[in-house]
């Protein structure tokens, strides 16, 4: 893994090859070096060269501040050994002109033959390559997750050999780059490989654009592609455990709080459907008056519902230059807002859950209208952008939204003095008994656990 | 075996095959010395680990290394000073193979092992170097490609390894099981198809090789040598300059280019003469005589530069032959004659001619350029070489003949102290009694009537510590002419007999078509010229093998010969091509044949030729396949064969692609326009539906997502209609009545102007 991840950085052979193009036409301009040996042939070579080592070196230079207009996304590198490789045939090639040794030129071939066959090889083993990725959607923080890198190889004849997959996954100006090895894959054939990643940090994520490099046989010259190979990844603030002091809060909460009525059923649970009878239900749960009927065994379906409705209002107000500290309080309020919203939706289907994100952006969220709002609220929680900005009388409108009014509301923020004087100073009376939860460890050890990391 | 031990054995052979080479070319044993260090430490440090350096005294032994190689540096020869560096690397070599090996000691010892390669290429010239590198080559590519190989596994293992440090904000691990079973990499990588790869790689490469070796121009820098920290002025590749290092003749003596174009005539009728004539007149072996060294120093040859030159004034009445010379562009302002010249003149406009007063040599105007060639006559008489100058020198004032006995003969007496062996051995075989010719001859017979003595052009030294002079006359007794003149040069200096070494050329051949007589490179001859009796004699202590090997080089042999020669004759253009025979051999064909090519493609193009016609005569003559106009054709055919077929894919690809996407559109789901303006509606909302979400899940989780801008709009809940019309058209093949249909419109264009407002509002 590269943990270095920088974008539009200065390509230092780009700046080299223009140099070096430069140099020969200025040279060959100045002392009629080739002109004066092999006539004006010399000269048409030199100035070829010496252009088209600048022009490539220039491309190269654009290409490292500005990726996004190569055409192409092949790119070129030398690495240490190609250098050392490169500064010893150069060393034979001038010895060999100086000392006038056809030998030793020779020699300096045969190393320049490999080299050029070393980049030849790895610009065709680059084509004709396709990389097809699978990764999930959405993760937890901190939860190892594993992505799956599909390597085609469509050429028709020409096997491949030790291509390096690397990915990026980043997020704003921050990145890692994992890398999965191929070691070979026929040709019209395909290889999978996988790459294990750890986020530790709730976000929205690029995955990609992914980049096939290789420097087989030799390992003299390194060529790559850049496929756009994009994908979107939700990391999840890491939930962790509510602690029984939650759970009794809650209880007192309720007790206040609600007037529901349900028929309680032999395990202090409620009623949620009744169906035929299968083999093996408890007698007990036979619903008898329904039985009689319809002619047939019906058994009552019971489902644990402990918890009951809850407006949780997440404040995303952070002071402008918060500290690091700040910053993981803030984290931690989110942990816990969002620990909270799974169990209580975990807990029971017919709770109400409502969530208020009051943040950069403002988002309502109304928990029973589907499986599926789960995702839109934890997307929410994971791109959640703190803010300065945050108003307090916003938390505290329109709070009758919703179909049960009479629930139990929390309050998650980082300034739980500020958010207790303005209730007391605000006549609703429903926000007589909001609860409202700091988001430093203290103010949080009484009702929530972090989770460790596996 | 694991792909480590494969590495290690492959590196092995690698430097050990290094290492035999240098010490073939070197002529000494020491670096092959590397294979039993190599095969050592290959058991016993890499293998088994029984024992390894540790870096400090490796870094120690190091820096004894340096300190031997300096030391021989410092007090050898020239040659030594060469060696010196290789045995540095062979040092340098050992040092690192005696270390447990890492990556970068790897490294090292391949790029040790290639350096060690290009000190042999400098130390010989032989053709088992060619062999030797192509072998090489393999070797190398095999070693590189399984290096790689190495590291590319063994960071895959590095980077598992890895997966539990901490302090990173993302980890990885690479699991990558080709064909999903083997848990062995090595047993699944390194088989025969990878070795068939590497040898495919190194034919490639060495093609690539040979196209740089053959192309890159031979522009050579400046006047340095190898063996000589001096800078030598106007050295030539023929050998034919002012200094000249002992063996360089034999760069050329196996090249079969003509350098010298000679016509005879009668000065008199300037009738030119018969095959016969010339033949009588020049002998068997006649000897033209080019340039004259005086000076002999650690195994150069080097002029005394005097500088007297004169010009021929007029013609002689006295000279009955008119020898007229063309000579090729030799880099070297030497001309050449055979026997006793009169007069001499340039016969390109404004440029001169002169004589050197005292060596009698020839040379052109020293501002005519060297890289043209030269045409001039000479006029002679029927007898020997320096008959006239004998006579003439008789004539001459005192101050001439003080200055020649005491100027120009003091040096021709010297002998280098480093030559005392040699000096003992002339003595011990010339006899105070007898005369300075008797002497002269009987050093001339030790040379070419002793079996012990051999004609040979391996050059390859014996002991590089001593004088190549006295190497060659104890160690090697093998060598070409130029060793042999110089041998007696300085042994006849040892019994006082001034001498001196003179190169030119020896025999030729006469092409009657042209009426010339032919003089190529491989003609190439050293001589030696001792002034006894006041006079020059010349003597030629070749071996009588040399003309036989001139022979055969001009007559060719058997089958099998003939294919070994015609490699050896490659071998030797390509290990002694200069400039003007790049020219001529690569780039001059080259360009004629595009100039030939682009004439006939022009003739094509206007209707001159037919295509057809020129590609059935070609086709028809097979002795055009195999020539350069051939490989030619072929690629041409080729290049157009594999645009077709590229095209033709594209085009099949195309077809193929539209014939897809209308089948595709025929069995297209069916669209719901009412549907798909609601999707279009709330895509400006930024709500798009996901893959996951059927219709039903995506309008409820939308319209209730909007739901309090809706509501504040004093928009009425729908969801449940319009799930259901969708439904109902989609999956129940009804159709929507006119009515519904109505009423959906209108509330599509109400949601539409409900987000239009918003929009316009916030502006």
């Amino acid at each position: 893994m590269r943990s270095t991840f920088r974008r539009g950085q200065l390509s230092v052979h780009g700046i080299a090859f223009m140099i070096i193009g430069l140099g020969l036409v200025i040279f060959e301009m100045q002392t009629e070096f080739l002109k004066s040996r092999i006539g004006v042939t010399g000269r048409i070579v030199i100035f070829v060269c010496g252009t088209g080592f600048s022009v490539w070196g220039l491309k190269e230079v654009i290409a490292g501040y500005f990726p996004g207009l190569t055409k192409t996304g092949y790119s070129f590198r030398l690495p240490r050994e190609g250098l050392v490789y490169l500064v010893i045939m150069c060393a034979l090639f001038i010895g060999s002109l100086i000392g006038r040794n056809n030998l030793l030129l020779m020699v300096f071939a045969c190393l320049a033959g490999p080299f050029v066959m070393n980049g030849w090889i790895t610009f065709t083993m680059l084509r004709m390559l396709k990389v097809t990725r699978i990764i999930p959607q959405r993760i937890m923080a901190g939860e190892p997750f594993t992505t799956t890198i599909i390597l085609e190889n469509r050429k028709s004849w020409l096997t491949v050999w030790l291509m390096t997959v690397h990915d990026v996954v980043s997020r704003k100006e921050d990145g890692s780059t994992s890398e999965v090895l191929f070691i070979r894959i026929p040709s019209k054939q395909s290889r999978q490989g996988h790459y294990q990643l750890r986020l530790r940090q709730r976000g929205l994520y690029n995955v990609g654009p992914v980049s096939v490099t290789t420097s087989f046989p030799l390992g003299l010259v390194e060529r790559g592609n850049r496929l756009e190979v994009i994908d979107k990844l939700y990391v999840y603030p890491r939930t962790g455990y509510l602690t029984p002091a939650w759970r009794k809060l809650m209880q007192h909460s309720t007790e206040l709080v609600s007037d529901v009525r349900t028929m309680p059923g032999p395990f202090h649970d409620e009623m949620s459907r009744i169906r035929e009878y299968r083999q093996g239900d408890d007698p007990r749960m036979i619903h008898w008056r329904t039985s009689a009927r319809v002619s047939d065994l019906m058994v009552c379906e019971y489902e644990e519902s402990r918890d009951r409705d809850l407006m949780l209002i997440i404040d995303g107000w952070l002071p402008d230059g918060a500290s690091s500290v700040q910053y993981e309080d803030f984290e931690r309020g989110l942990r816990f807002a969002t620990t909270v919203c799974m169990e209580q939706l975990r807990g029971s289907r017919i709770a109400s859950l409502i969530v208020r994100l009051s943040a950069k952006t403002n988002y309502d969220w109304f928990g029973d209208h589907g499986d599926s709002h789960m995702d839109d609220l934890l997307d929410h929680l994971a791109e959640l952008t703190p803010s300065y900005n945050v108003l307090e009388t916003h938390l505290f409108d329109n709070l009758d939204q919703g179909k049960t009014q009479k629930r139990r509301i929390v309050i998650i923020t980082c300034r739980p003095k500020q958010i207790q004087s303005r209730i007391q100073r605000l006549t609703d009376v429903r926000l007589g008994d909001v609860q409202v939860y700091g988001t430093s460890q203290q103010e949080l050890a009484q009702v929530f656990e972090d989770a460790s990391e596996a | 075996m694991t792909m480590r031990t494969v590495l290690l054995i492959s590196l092995t052979v690698l430097l050990s095959l290094s290492g035999i080479f240098f010490a073939v070319a070197e002529g000494s044993p020491l670096a092959g010395f590397s294979l039993l260090v190599a095969l050592a430490t290959l058991f016993f440090v890499d293998l088994d680990d029984l024992f390894a350096v540790p870096p400090t005294i490796a870094n120690m032994l190091g820096i004894v290394a340096f300190i031997v190689a300096g030391f021989e540096f410092f007090n050898g020869e020239i040659e030594s000073r060469l060696l010196a560096g290789g045995h540095l690397i062979v040092y340098l070599t050992w040092v690192f193979m005696i270390q447990k090996k890492e990556m970068r000691h790897i490294w090292w010892l391949c790029a040790l092992s290639i350096l060690q390669i290009a000190t042999a290429s400098v130390l010989t010239t032989d053709i088992w170097f060619g062999w030797a590198l192509i072998g090489y080559s393999f070797v190398a590519t095999w070693t590189m490609s399984v290096f790689q190989l190495y590291r590319a596994t063994q960071q895959q293992t590095q980077n598992a390894k890895s997966e539990k440090t901490e302090d990173v904000e993302a980890k990885f691990i690479v699991s990558d099981r080709w064909k999903g079973n083997s848990a062995n990499a090595d047993y699944r990588i390194l088989n025969w198809r990878f070795l068939g790869i590497s040898c495919t790689m190194t034919i490639l490469g060495l093609f690539i090789s040979l196209l740089f070796f053959l192309f890159t121009p031979r522009i050579w820098i400046g006047q340095f040598s190898f063996l000589s920290d001096e800078a030598m002025s106007g050295r030539a590749l023929t050998g034919f300059t002012d200094e000249v290092r002992l063996g360089d003749m034999g760069e050329i003596l196996e090249n079969n280019d003509v350098v010298l174009e000679l016509q005879l005539s009668h000065t008199n009728t300037e009738e030119p003469f018969t095959q016969l004539e010339t033949e009588k007149f020049l002998g068997a072996e006649p000897l033209f005589r080019g340039t004259v060294m005086e000076l002999y120093e650690n195994g150069r040859w080097k002029q005394l530069g005097s500088n007297n030159y004169q010009r021929f004034l007029r013609r002689s009445r006295n000279a009955p032959i008119t020898q007229t010379y063309h000579v090729s562009a030799i880099g070297s302002p030497a001309l050449f004659s055979f026997g006793d010249t009169v007069f001499a003149t340039s016969l390109i406009k404004d440029r001169r001619l002169f004589r050197e007063q005292f060596s009698d040599e020839l040379k052109r105007d020293p501002e005519a350029p060297l890289n043209q060639d030269f045409e001039y006559i000479v006029q002679s008489t029927r007898s020997p070489t320096d008959t006239t100058f004998a006579e003439e020198r008789s004539f001459k004032s005192r101050i001439y003949r003080l200055e020649f006995f005491r100027v120009y003969q003091r040096p021709l007496r010297y002998v280098p102290r480093n030559l005392s062996r040699v000096a003992e051995l002339a003595q011990s075989l010339a006899s105070p009694e007898a005369s300075d010719m008797e002497n002269a001859q009987t050093l001339e017979k030790y040379f070419t009537q002793s079996s012990e003595f051999t004609y040979s052009l391996n050059l390859s030294i014996k002991d590089a510590s001593v004088d190549p002079l006295e190497d060659f006359i104890f160690n090697r007794k093998t060598g070409h002419c130029e060793y042999y003149a110089s041998a007696m040069t300085m042994m006849l200096r040892a019994v006082g007999i001034p001498s001196r070494l003179v190169s030119g050329f020896k025999g030729g051949s006469y092409h009657p078509e042209r009426e010339t007589y032919l003089i190529r490179q491989l003609h190439a001859h050293s001589w030696v010229e001792a002034y006894i009796d006041d006079r020059w004699v010349t003597f030629d202590p070749t071996p009588a093998t040399r003309s036989e090997s001139v022979s055969e080089l001009e007559n060719g042999k058997t089958t099998f010969s003939n294919i070994k020669d015609r490699l050896n004759s490659y071998w030797t253009q390509g290990v002694q091509m200069s400039k003007r025979q790049q020219q001529e051999l690569i780039y001059r064909p080259l360009q004629n044949l595009g100039q030939e090519s682009w004439e006939n493609a022009k003739n094509i193009i206007q209707g001159r030729t037919s295509g057809l016609k020129v590609l059935l005569d070609f086709l028809r003559s097979p002795e055009q396949w195999f020539s350069l106009k051939g490989g030619l054709v072929a690629f041409v055919l080729m290049t157009i064969v594999s645009g077709l077929i590229w095209i033709g894919r594209k085009i099949w690809g195309l077809l193929s692609r539209l014939q897809i996407e209308h089948r595709m559109s025929h069995n297209r789901r069916r669209r719901i326009e009412f549907y798909e303006r609601f999707l279009k509606i709330l895509q400006t909302q930024n709500l798009h539906q996901r893959p996951t979400q059927t219709a039903r899940e995506f309008v409820e989780s939308s319209l209730s997502s909007l739901k309090p801008k809706l509501d504040a709009k004093g928009f009425p809940d729908w969801s449940e209609d319009f799930i259901r019309m969708f439904y109902d058209v989609r999956f129940g093949e009804q159709d929507l009545p006119r009515e519904e249909a109505q009423e959906i419109d209108r509330r599509l264009s109400a949601l539409e102007a409900c987000f239009e407002k918003k929009k316009e509002t916030a502006k």
